[in-house]
Order: structure tokens, then sequence, then C-alpha cells
């Protein structure tokens, strides 16, 4: 069941919205993956004309997917990469077909219009299709060997007989450590990550793969973190002032590193970036609750549910001051470029038009966090 | 691959009693079938689809009986397209579980196994692996024919689900029920056959479960029903397996749901109210507010409080704890609202202070209105300042400017009438107390004092105010009710007293507090006495049943009342009836009585009568015993006279 939608969507957004709501597809990855692939196809299979019209369609869909899944911010920026991809490929494809009508007009066209701003997309371009076809295609390779991409740095950022601590369970992590015993030896400490315990399941996976392993309950972090090297971490998203939201106890264990002077690395596919902003803890689904029971207290106990109210939040806000470092498939950003994370999204999510608004993004980034 | 698939395994079914014929919930089932009972702004039944679609269900059967209408509306406003197939069996004229059940079975519609689910439940569970294990249960027996799904409340100690936990014995080695008790508050012992220890090798007893209105029934249930038309509801059904069990040749089985798991089904008021905070507090995840599909937009602040973007809060308002606001509705100005919920399309005035209470839609509330407690259905207006507190009011009820109103039900009838109820009779057919949730959520609250006040002045219970210790005061209601029953059955009187006396040692109570308890017992018996039959209680109708009491007893008191010692107790006995009775006026009466009866001698009286304590500093007290003074003067002044006499 899906709340009242506009007549228009496209039905296999309405699949995609129940299989990720009733947990059908799980985690960031495959969300994104599948998102990418129903853009594509609706870009496929949909009628359109010019590129406005498909902008508005995507848009469209794009809406509702966002709505219906609030929690899960990596939609968002997929449907802002596609339109990224539309807008550039528009213009490219607008050029290429202008040089070869009128490479005169061309001409006058760059010295009047003084910018991309007056596009209108409002030209039939014929060849976009296919054009943008090939793009997205080019893009879900990215996305396929990010992982790699990543986990091919493992051993630029792990040294010999080194300590790691992580926290619960990250395939991105589990990869990236596996990746490095090829090459390194290193012991790993697992804080469990309660309420879950996620924890467990790494580090038996780690365990199996031969990396020495301890496991710890989520009390003892600040307590080992003295003796670790290096702190490394997935995140579920990155906000664009750095900050990370990522599962509960992240904040404690980088809390713990900062005492302890130890850097924080996050590993970070680029598809969790997020434009956002955290403005407020009570924010439209910056959080998500789940059952106290799952974890918190004992769910037979119903006469103490009665009295207490328990609660059992999802993820944790790690102030990007916190982290030191990100790995991402493109590049390395350090902690002091990590307010230069608002660097990026312009690049990675909207077209030249966008670009304008770095200077807005960079007073907004100043404005919230504090420049040192 | 998957198709294939799909092919081999049955369809799973469900069925939905939109009705629940057993509710509590008045006036709730006049105006929704229980699937369709508001919970925030949207159907039970939606939370139940929602479970359903989880967990793969693809058939629901949703049976209806009363309300048809809305129900077949309901359906058609939903977009179930590539979800699930909703198919409505309408009958008219079902007044039972059961016949419900006859009915589904003449139709033969279900094909095989199905969860059979009534309206007004509400869970979050894992359906699917439930109903995997019945299938896996009935391949290993044929003749198992139900799995009941409890959940392990982990205590029976639960005010609040009184009559709903259940006590069983099954085997331990595969699940089967032996045994089914739903517990009472009265419920103390439970008696279990010794056969069915000597039969099994390994019995293992649970209480605490609720139960889950979730059955999952293997297709010979239906059957079962047809042929045994005296199976009207589910415990006549459990009840009659588990006895016949080897005629019917079907078998129960039990199942636990998950700690993680949540279900309560809805039959009261209370349940309505733990339904809500529940939710709230996230124990039906994903069932929860913003995971609804419908109820997108919904904004989630602190304390687990809900706002829908839609609705606009007024400057100051705080909403404190465990409250939603939904789409489209207004709060004024410094509202304070706490464990509430406001309905669609809701105005609230300004100053107005919402305590645990349940707008359903389209309520009007005026400025300075203090709402505790209370349910108003859709289209109530209450104009300024109006304060009510424990009411349940009908839909379109309008309450005038700064009226005052507890603990009532009130609501328009079909002849445009407004009928106005206490809560202590409203409920329709037994005329007994509406269970409501009011007690129990002033439990929760900061002052208890407040608490003690009402509970006694509710109970109407004179004895309740006596200042006595425990023992004492079960030991006098022990009395009060031996007597009570011994002048209704016409026990003999040396019975009584054999019994005053086990229950005298029972509470070890002294000699002189029983002469004490026992008159005043005796004084006490002729209130309790009429008002239980319902009788007029005036001066005269007491005086009149206390003669035939103190004639009947009159053995009863000369045992206890034989020393001089006794006889003060049974005057301070007699003083204290005074005090709490509001005969006083018949105390003359009593006097004279008991002075016929040779319990009190002249002596004694007089003694009384010339006695000034003024070590009592009790005003009330004293203002007593100067009232009754002056009531039995007429009296001393015969007894008086009767003694210058003899002296003579």
């Amino acid at each position: 069941m899906v709340a009242d939608v506009p007549d228009n969507i496209h039905p296999s957004v309405l699949t995609l919205i129940r299989d990720i709501n009733y947990g059908r597809i799980n985690g960031s990855y495959n969300i994104v993956v599948s998102t990418v692939s129903l853009l594509k196809n609706i870009i496929n299979n949909s009628e359109w004309n010019t590129a406005e019209e498909l902008m508005k369609l995507i848009k469209e869909n794009g809406k509702v997917l966002i709505d219906s899944v609030p929690i899960e911010s990596s939609i968002g920026s997929m449907v802002r990469r596609i339109l990224k991809i539309i807008r550039e490929e528009y213009i490219s494809e607008l050029k290429h077909r202008t040089e070869e009508t009128d490479p005169q007009e061309s001409l006058h066209k760059i010295l009047t219009a003084g910018g991309d701003q007056e596009n209108d997309y409002s030209h039939s371009v014929p060849s976009l299709k296919s054009a943008l076809i090939e793009h997205i295609t080019e893009f879900q390779v990215e996305l396929e060997t990010c992982s790699e991409n990543i986990t091919e740095q493992a051993s630029e950022h792990i040294h010999s007989n080194e300590i790691i601590m992580t926290l619960g369970r990250s395939r991105m992590v589990e990869d990236f450590l596996k990746k490095a015993t090829e090459s390194r030896t290193f012991e790993v400490i697992v804080a469990e990550g309660a309420p879950f315990l996620n924890g467990h399941e790494m580090a038996v996976n780690l365990a199996k793969a031969k990396i020495k392993t301890t496991l710890i309950s989520d009390v003892a972090i600040f307590a080992m973190m003295s003796r670790v090297n290096k702190v490394i971490i997935g995140t579920h998203t990155v906000m664009a002032n750095g900050g990370l939201r990522s599962i509960t106890g992240c904040h404690t264990v980088a809390l713990a590193a900062k005492h302890y002077s130890v850097p924080v690395t996050v590993l970070l596919p680029l598809y969790k970036l997020s434009p956002l902003y955290l403005c407020s803890y009570e924010q439209d689904a910056f959080n998500k609750h789940v059952s106290p029971t799952q974890g918190v207290i004992d769910g037979t106990n119903s006469l103490l549910m009665e009295k207490i109210q328990a609660y059992n939040p999802v993820f944790d806000y790690v102030p990007p001051e916190l982290v030191t470092l990100f790995v991402t498939n493109t590049l390395v950003i350090t902690l002091h470029t990590a307010f230069n994370v608002w660097q990026i999204i312009p690049t990675y999510f909207f077209s030249f038009q966008w670009r304008k608004c770095t200077v807005l993004h960079l007073q907004i980034a100043k404005r919230v966090v504090p420049s040192r | 691959m998957a198709a294939t698939e799909l092919k081999k395994e049955e369809v799973r079914q469900a069925v939905v009693l939109a009705d629940d014929f057993s509710t509590n919930l008045h006036p709730m089932q006049t105006l929704y079938p229980s699937a369709l009972m508001p919970v925030f702004h949207i159907p039970l039944l939606e939370y139940l689809t929602e479970t359903l679609v989880r967990n793969d269900i693809q058939e629901l059967f949703l049976y209806c009986s009363n309300h048809v209408e809305s129900l077949r509306s309901y359906v058609q406003s939903q977009n179930y397209k590539g979800l699930i197939n909703v198919h409505l069996i309408v009958s008219d004229g079902c007044r039972s579980l059961g016949d419900a059940l006859r009915d589904i079975d003449s139709k033969g519609i279900i094909r095989g196994d199905f969860i059979l689910i009534r309206g007004d439940a509400f869970t979050n569970a894992n359906l699917k692996r439930l109903l995997d294990w019945h299938r896996f249960k009935s391949k290993q027996d044929k003749g198992a024919a139900m799995t009941l799904i409890f959940r392990d409340l982990g205590s029976n100690n639960f005010p609040v689900k009184e009559n709903k936990t259940c006590l069983i014995a099954a085997d331990n080695s595969n699940n089967k029920v032996l045994f089914h008790q739903k517990l009472s508050e009265k419920d103390r012992k439970v008696k279990l056959e010794l056969q069915l220890f000597l039969d099994h090798d390994c019995v293992r007893i649970h209480s605490g479960l609720l139960e889950t209105h979730i059955y999952l029934c293997s297709a010979s249930v239906l059957p079962l029903f047809s042929d045994n038309f005296d199976f009207q509801t589910m415990e006549d059904f459990i009840r009659g397996v588990l006895i016949n069990e080897e005629i019917l040749d079907s078998r129960i089985y039990w199942q636990k749901l998950d700690p993680e798991e949540y279900a309560l089904p809805v039959t009261s008021w209370r349940d309505y109210n733990t339904l809500i905070r529940d939710i709230l507090q996230k124990r039906g995840y994903p069932l929860t507010i913003e995971m609804m599909p419908s109820c997108m937009y919904f904004l989630y602040l602190r304390r687990c409080t809900y706002k829908h973007n839609s609705s606009i809060l007024g400057k100051g308002c705080t909403l404190e704890r465990d409250c939603v606001v939904c789409p489209n509705s207004n709060v004024g100005e410094n509202t304070r609202i706490t464990g509430s919920v406001i309905g669609e399309g809701c105005n609230l005035g300004n100053n107005v202070r919402l305590e645990n209470s349940y707008l359903l839609g389209k309520v009007r509330i005026g400025d300075d209105c203090i709402v505790k407690n209370s349910v108003l259905f859709s289209g109530c207006e209450l104009g300024n300042s109006v304060e009510i507190d424990g009411c349940i009011l009908g839909p379109k009820f309008k309450l005038k400017l700064e009226s005052v109103h507890t603990d009532s039900l009130m609501q328009i009838d079909s002849n445009d009438c407004i009928t106005y109820i206490s809560m202590s009779k409203a409920h329709p057919d037994t005329d007994q107390e509406l269970p409501y949730f009011k007690y129990t959520c002033t439990n929760e609250s900061d002052d208890d004092s407040d608490d003690l006040e009402d509970y006694s002045s509710s109970d109407e219970e004179s004895i309740a105010e006596m200042p006595l210790t425990d023992d004492t005061h079960m030991f006098f209601t022990e009395v009060m009710e031996s007597l009570m029953r011994g002048y209704q059955d016409k026990v003999k009187c040396e019975n009584l007293i054999l019994e005053i006396n086990s229950s005298r040692y029972a509470y070890n109570v002294t000699i002189r507090e029983v002469s004490y308890n026992v008159v005043k017992a005796v004084l006490s018996l002729p209130m309790e006495y009429l008002s239980n039959s319902g009788s007029e209680i005036s001066s005269k109708s007491y005086q009149k049943t206390l003669k035939l009491m103190l004639e009947y007893f009159d053995m009863v008191i000369l045992n206890y009342v034989k020393s001089y010692e006794a006889q003060t107790d049974c005057l301070r006995a007699i003083q204290d009836t005074a005090a709490t009775l509001d005969t006083v006026s018949s105390i003359l009466f009593v006097f004279k009585n008991l002075y016929n009866c040779d319990i009190l001698s002249e002596e004694k009286i007089l003694e009384w009568y010339e006695l000034d304590d003024e070590d009592n500093d009790d005003v009330m007290q004293k203002q007593v015993r100067l009232k009754m003074k002056k009531d039995i003067q007429p009296l001393v002044r015969w007894l008086r006279e009767a003694e210058e006499d003899s002296s003579d």
C-alpha cells in the first residue's frame, strides 16, 4: 500500500518502494543499484521528447521515491545524479548537433549566452536517449566497482602489526580488512554494536579470514582505545557538512578515538553522500527508531514496559570534527578537507547551473561548522 | 523458476472477522466494526493488512456482518493492487464467531491451511514463520486442527489485562495443548486432572499468556465448527476439542511469539489505551506511524510525539509525551497536550489541557478547556472552559460553555435525545462498570494521594474509611459477609458463631475486637442488605430490617457481648457506627432493642450516658456523642424512673 500518489507514477516505482519498505532489498548498495536501474528503465521505456519533459518525469517519480523512503538518502542522491547526467548529456549532445549544423551560430552563442544557465532543455535531441543510456550504464559500472576501488586502497591505510578497531558489521569494512590481510598482518578489535549486535557476525567472518580478531562489548570501547592504532568504520550517510549518520555507538567510538588521538577512517562510497545538512535531531527522518524489544529490553517483561519509556534509535550523528579521513572510491579526503565534502557534492550531483550554488554551500558550511 | 515454486506452494489465505463479537468498547462497536476502529487516523484493519502483506499472504477474506457499507467503502477506497487479494464476505445476522465460521464453511472458499484473525487484533508477528510451523505440524499429525498463538507477558499480575491471560498445560515435546483456561481475577486456584500428568511424560504449564486472537487453522477447523453447532466462541471450540479429542480426532497446538514480536487484541478501552501507548513507543515496529505507507509526512519529535506536516501548532503549545497530532489539525496557543491523540481535522482552542484523551477526528474544543482521560468521537464540540474527566462523548455531541462532567458516557441516541449515563453503569447489556482506562492512567501520574481519594469515594463503602489495621479490617468484612449470607440463607446461629470464631483465629483478633466488630457488623448490615436488594434506604426501613436482624442474630451477639467490658466495646461500636451511618436518628431505636434483648444492661447505658470523655479531642466524635446522648435521653429518663421505682 502506498498513500495517494499521482497517477503518472511508474508502477515499478511503487514496487521498489514496497520492496525497500518490506525489507526485500537491503543495504545502501542494493538500494542504490535498484534505484538507478529503475530510473534507467523509466528513461528507456517512457515517452518523452525533450530533456525538459524527461527531467520532469524523473523529478516526479524521484520525489515519490524520496518521500516514501525518507531514511535512505542515497535514493535522493541517485535521482539527483541521474538528473545531472541528463543535463550534461543534453548540453553535450546539443553542442554536437549545433557544431554539426552551424558552427558559426555556436560560436556566436558561446559569446552571447555567457553561460549554460540559459539552456532551457526544451530542444528535442533524438540522440539524447542513447547517449543517456550509455552514460547511465557507465555510471552503473562505476557503482559496481565502487567497493572494489575502496578495498584496493586497503594496504595504503593499514600497516603491519597495527591494531584496528571497528564497530558492528559493515560489509565494506569487512571487505576492506580482508583485502588488507592479503599483504599485511594486523589485529582487529570488533565492538559488538549493541543493541543489534552485528559485531558478532563481523568477528566470525573476520576470524574465518584468518585475521586475529577480538570481540569486545561496547562498554569496553574506551578502555581498549588506548592500544588501538586506527579506527575504521562504515557509515550510512555522510551529511553535506561531513558529519556521519552511522549506526549507534559510532559517536562513542569517535569520541574515544578523539580522546586518545586515534585517527578515525570512514569508508565512503560516493553514493552515500547526501546534500543534506543536519539542522536538528528532530529533522524529518534523520533517525530511525525501532522497537525497544529488539535488544534494549526484554519483550516478555511487559509489566516493566508499561512503566518506562524506552528508545531504540538506529543511527548516531557523528560531528565532522571527529572524522579524520574519508576513503572514497575516487579520492581520499583528509581532516583538513573534511569540510570540503560540500565541494564534491556539487560536482557529483549538480550540473553547471548549480555551480553557482557552491558559494551558497560554502557559506552554509561555514555557518554550521565553526572554522578551524 | 520462482513462478513454478509458487505454484507448488499453496496459496496463503487469511480470514479476518471484521466484527469481534465480544468487545467491550462501548460505544465504539455501535459506530464501527472492530476492524475499522480508528487507531490514530487510520483503521485497525490497515495495520493488519500491512502485516499480512509483509508476510506474503496472497488472499484476504474479510468477513463482515455489521456495518457492511462502511467496510465495503473502505475496501474500495484502498489500493490493494498487486499486494493482496481482498474479498468481502457479507453475511447479515451473524451473531457469534461460531456462526461466522460455519457460514464461511458453507461457502467453501477456503482451500487449505489458513490464518484466522479476529478483527480487533493488532500484531506485527511473523505470520509466515507461524504458518510454516503449523503446516509442518499438520504434516506430522493429520489431526492438527489449530495452532493457538500466545504472547508471553512474563507475569500474571497484570492489572490492565485482567480476564485475558491464560493458563495452558501443554506437552512439552510437541507443543500439544492439553489444558486451556482463561484466568480471571477471582481464579486463585486452577485444578488440573491428574490423568493429564500420567498420560504424558513431559507436561509444561505456562501462565501469563495473552491471547493474540490469531489462530492458524487447518482446513478441518471449519467442518468442526459446522458439525458442532454449539461452538459459539473460540473458548467453546478449544474446550470442545480438548475434551472430545478422541472422538473428533483433532488436536490443538500452540506457539509463542518471539519476545521481539508484539500482539494485542483490543477488547476494552484499557487495551485501546495500551495499544496506542505501545505503538507510540514503537513496540509494534515496523507498524509505527511514520512507517505506515498511508502516513507519510509525519514528523517524529522527542518523547514519542508525532506531528503531521499539515497540522499547525500554536505559539507556546507543548506536546509533552506520547501524543500524535494528525493531519489538518490546529492546536491553539499555550495548549498542553500529553498522552493524547488528536485525530484528523480537529480544532483546539487556546490554553487547553489535554491529558490521556483521544479525539477521533473533527472535534472542536474551545478555549481554556480541560479534557482528561476521555474519548471524544468525531464531530464533538466543546464550548469554552469545559472540564471533563473520564468521559466518553458519542459522535456529534456538544457540550455547552463552562460545564463540568466526570465519569459519564454521553451520546445522542437514535431519537435525538441526549443520554447521559454514569460510567459505573454504562455497559449497555450488563449494566456493569464499563472497563475504562482512567484508573490505569492515573496510577502513572505523580499525585497518588488523589487516586486514593478517588478510589474510596467511588467505592462508596463506609468501611474503607475506618482507620483499622488490615487484619481487623479483613476480619470485619469477613464477619459482614458471614452474617449477610447467614441472614439470607437462614443459617443457624451456632454455625455462624463457629464461622466467626474461625475467622477470628485466622486474622488473630482479640476478643474485645471481636465483640466490637460483630456489633458493628450487625449494625451496618441493614444498610448493606438494603442497598443490595435495591430498596430505598430510609430510617424507617433501616429500623425495620435492623429489628429483624437483631432478633435473628440475638444469639450471636449474646455470645460475644457477655462481660461488662464487652458491653463497653458494644457501645463503642454503636458510637462509631452512628458516626459513619447517616441514620443516626435511629440510635434510640438501637439502644432500646439492645436493652430489650438483654445485650446492654441498664447500668452500662447509664454509665455511658454520664461519662464525659474530655480527653477525646476529636470534635467530630464529641458532636456525635452529644447528638447520641440527646437521642437516647427518653430511654435514659425511663431507665432512671424505673430504677427509682424499684428502689422505692
